[in-house]
């Protein structure tokens, strides 16, 4: 009789101990989670911060001047820089804006001129 | 004296040639050239990437043109490191002399064909009214360096045109410099003899 009490009593001490192994583990992953979402949104964040743009047929200052006022005037762009040399544009993206690629593909067309390339940095 | 008090007035009118006829959308064109043959002042918007609406006067020796013009870029060939274009200029208005005034009528085209180091173009523009005027330019130019965006751009450029009127034909070959810095162009040329052309463009 002692014994089988000894073994309930151990039995409910390990489901105990389980419990809380099983409900740390669940808090735990919950954590990593987070932690992951924050990572991934911080990595997003930071990838929009800067767009290069490749421009086909920009080769004179008149052609730089209308793409970057056209840049200039939306909402969502903080810095533009153009680079002649290598026909791209640099775009510093303001916090918590976005710019999507049809937008900058719209912008750069109805200025004259066409895409090469978009990367995001 | 004259000759530079009338170079100073042309470059601060800030003058232009078909350089650009047509540009971004909602973007304006103030231009004027002037040469020993005609003086003419150009103001365009741009209602789209290939179409510009505005005012050209041009004045002859011993008349003038006022026009309303449409400029339409018809084929811009985009590449990695070069452009090319072609545009067709149309005009309606009245010309004038001392005595009498005529309607008049601007038909005209350009291509152009650019890189960074190299340039070339051809014009043709002829007024049309109780008498006419055609007028045929071919550009090549070379830029003798590369700058950046914000530094000043100098081209060398050769130009030859010809100027027809009734049985008068002028022609010239002049060696034209042209400066530019963001949205500022001004050219200069001379044959250091009795011909020039100064001209320049804004954009904004």
């Amino acid at each position: 009789m002692r014994i089988l009490k000894t073994m309930i009593l151990y039995t409910m001490i390990s489901l105990q101990i389980s419990g809380m192994s099983s409900n740390q583990n669940i808090q735990t992953e919950q954590m990593i989670n987070q932690k992951k979402t924050i990572t991934k949104n911080a990595a997003t964040k930071e990838k929009n911060q800067i767009i290069l743009i490749n421009v086909k047929g920009m080769v004179c200052s008149f052609c730089a001047q209308g793409i970057e006022k056209k840049f200039k005037s939306h909402t969502a762009i903080k810095n533009v820089n153009v680079n002649l040399e290598k026909s791209k544009v640099r775009l510093v993206i303001k916090e918590n804006k976005r710019i999507d690629d049809n937008e900058i593909k719209d912008i750069i067309v109805n200025a004259g001129y066409n895409i090469d390339k978009i990367e995001r940095q | 004296m004259n000759a530079i008090l009338t170079m100073g007035i042309i470059i601060f009118m800030i003058n232009i040639m078909h350089g650009h006829p047509v540009i971004w959308k909602g973007g304006h064109v103030i231009s004027t050239t002037r040469s020993n043959q005609t003086m003419e002042i150009k103001a365009h918007k741009s209602i789209s990437k290939t179409i510009s609406f505005g005012l050209h006067g041009i004045e002859f020796h011993d008349s003038h043109m006022i026009m309303a013009q449409a400029n339409t870029l018809i084929k811009r060939w985009n590449e990695t490191n070069a452009q090319s274009n072609a545009y067709l200029f149309t005009g309606m208005g009245i010309k004038s002399n001392s005595t009498k005034s005529y309607i008049g009528g601007h038909v005209g085209g350009q291509i152009d064909w650019e890189t960074r180091r190299y340039y070339s173009q051809f014009n043709y523009d002829g007024f049309l009214s109780n008498d006419q005027n055609h007028i045929i330019k071919t550009r090549v130019g070379i830029a003798p360096y590369l700058t950046s965006y914000e530094n000043i751009h100098a081209w060398l450029i050769i130009q030859w045109s010809t100027h027809k009127r009734g049985n008068q034909n002028i022609s010239k070959i002049l060696p034209v410099i042209r400066l530019f810095k963001k949205n500022i162009l001004v050219e200069i040329g001379t044959d250091f003899s009795n011909q020039h052309l100064m001209t320049g463009m804004i954009h904004f």
